[in-house]
């Protein structure tokens, strides 16, 4: 924004807002906004702007890309192991006795005096020996490993959320545009008086209904996808769409079940289907460059 | 020479020299050390700066730090807790919290602990053996709690540093980032028995009159 503009701005203000208050009409809001100057705010009104622009030709829309966090750790890759392997290793051969294996060495030597003939029984200063009480601790363990399965997740039905624990999931909905059925983000178009964020927390309550708590975590976009619609659909000479695609993290439930169903608002004239995708899944299912963007926010 | 002119730093002419341009042997501010403008402007050691009254240490009440952010694009003072029953993967995701921060130039102001609490798990049907030195049939998890205070930090870097963080939760740990309120700072604090009692019969007092 050059001075010229700023200073015309500012004149068109001061005028509008005095013949705005001869005649009894509310002011106008002025708008703060960032300069080019980083660290500086100053007036914009944002009315005269827009009034100025000529329309675009790009439709704007705002996305939601809803991730779920894994949910259990990866397994190790193998020189992760050997690497875990090797300082365990070290780890304990430059360890000293702790006072446990201490006492536990002690009683072991009294046990085989006293049974050798060599010390008295009454020595015995102990009732529950330290090994006796590793072995309970041990066989505690293995009854409970037992009673308690470990869960198997059904990793095909793309519509469980507790699919893959192991690697962060994408929220991706196959939508009608035009003729085709398009996978892609739940996506909303930006209305006036309207920001980003506010569009993009539309589009998750269209399309996810109003019990799912996604959080947010910023004001501002973090991806950027630009398409173009096919010429039989472009209508009032728009070329295609601008897509704002913003983050929102589900909360981490702690499932008893294997199974957790993602229950989605489906409007079924828009959504046909829904699925949770990992980040190589997401390939075979949405158009390549669109999936580098999603990709890159994951 | 020829280095200096080729690599002449841009914001030299601004009167700023970058303090990476200054440790290198590229560019150096030139002190033209045989001219008679030599030490031009140079008042070392004859001004005299007064310290400003409020930098003047006063011993007296102390008083908490500001809660409100400095500028409306930066938040409060927030309180990264991290929490869970591991205390080594705790601890060092809260130091890797703090030194993410200082990495990001951010004013960390505190870091401190929360006093762990125990949650005992009891075992319900145990068979009473006539060994009276059983172990315990009692599972103690304590739940140890780390905090990284953040004072200003801007609206901007907040989501880089978030995604960052929830991406790397280490596993049993949890972390949430929570605003600080004067119930944070008053729960670090002990109870003063003496003087709650000290107040009560003051109050005694009055209301008797």
């Amino acid at each position: 924004m050059n001075v010229s503009s700023c200073a015309a701005i500012l004149h068109r203000s001061l005028s509008v807002g005095l013949l705005n208050s001869t005649k009894g009409v509310a002011i106008r809001q002025s708008l703060r906004g960032l300069t080019h100057q980083p660290n500086k705010l100053c007036d914009i009104d944002a009315e005269a702007r827009t009034a100025n622009r000529e329309p675009s030709p790009w439709k704007i829309c705002a996305a939601v890309c809803q991730i779920r966090l894994p949910i259990q750790t990866r397994e190790l890759s193998d020189i992760e192991k050997k690497y875990a392997e090797l300082t365990n290793t070290l780890e304990y051969e430059r360890s000293v006795l702790s006072d446990w294996e201490v006492e536990k060495n002690r009683q072991a030597e009294l046990i085989r005096d006293i049974e050798s003939g060599e010390k008295n029984p009454e020595e015995m200063d102990f009732k529950v020996s330290n090994q006796d009480l590793e072995e309970m601790c041990e066989t505690e363990l293995q009854q409970f490993q037992e009673s308690n399965e470990i869960l198997t997740t059904e990793d095909a039905d793309l519509t469980n959320l507790s699919r893959k624990p192991t690697e962060t999931l994408v929220l991706t909905t196959q939508q009608k545009l035009g003729n085709d059925n398009v996978w892609m983000l739940p996506m909303e178009g930006w209305v006036e008086n309207e920001t980003l964020r506010q569009c993009a927390e539309r589009a998750l309550l269209t399309h996810c209904g109003p019990d799912l708590v996604a959080q947010f975590i910023s004001n501002g976009p973090s991806g950027f996808y630009k398409y173009k619609f096919p010429k039989e659909a472009r209508e009032n000479s728009l070329v295609g769409a601008k897509l704002f695609i913003y983050n929102a993290y589900l909360p981490r439930i702690f499932e008893t079940e294997a199974k957790f169903h993602f229950q989605a608002n489906l409007d079924e004239n828009k959504i046909l289907q829904h699925a949770w995708l990992s980040r190589e899944e997401l390939k075979s299912y949405v158009k390549p460059k669109f999936t580098n963007v999603i990709q890159k926010i994951m | 020479m020829s280095a200096r002119n080729i690599f002449k730093c841009i914001l030299n002419s601004q009167k700023a020299v970058c303090r990476n341009c200054t440790a290198s042997t590229f560019v150096t501010q030139r002190h033209y050390r045989n001219r008679p403008s030599h030490n031009i402007g140079r008042t070392h050691g004859l001004v005299v700066h007064d310290k400003a009254p409020e930098d003047k240490k006063k011993v007296g009440i102390w008083k908490p730090d500001e809660v409100k952010s400095t500028d409306p694009t930066n938040f409060n003072t927030l309180n990264f807790v991290v929490s869970g029953y591991d205390l080594v993967l705790v601890e060092n995701f809260a130091t890797y919290i703090h030194r993410l921060l200082i990495k990001h130039k951010q004013n960390v102001t505190q870091t401190y602990a929360i006093p762990t609490s125990n949650t005992v798990i009891k075992k319900m049907g145990q068979v009473n053996s006539a060994n009276v030195e059983q172990m315990d049939t009692d599972i103690a998890l304590p739940n140890h709690k780390r905090v990284v205070q953040v004072k200003d930090l801007p609206s901007v870097l907040s989501p880089i540093l978030l995604q960052q963080l929830m991406h790397s939760v280490p596993q049993s740990v949890s972390f949430t980032v929570k605003e600080y309120t004067q119930e944070d700072l008053e729960m670090r604090f002990m109870e003063r028995v003496g003087l709650a009692r000290d107040k009560e019969e003051l109050q005694a007092l009055l209301d008797s009159r």
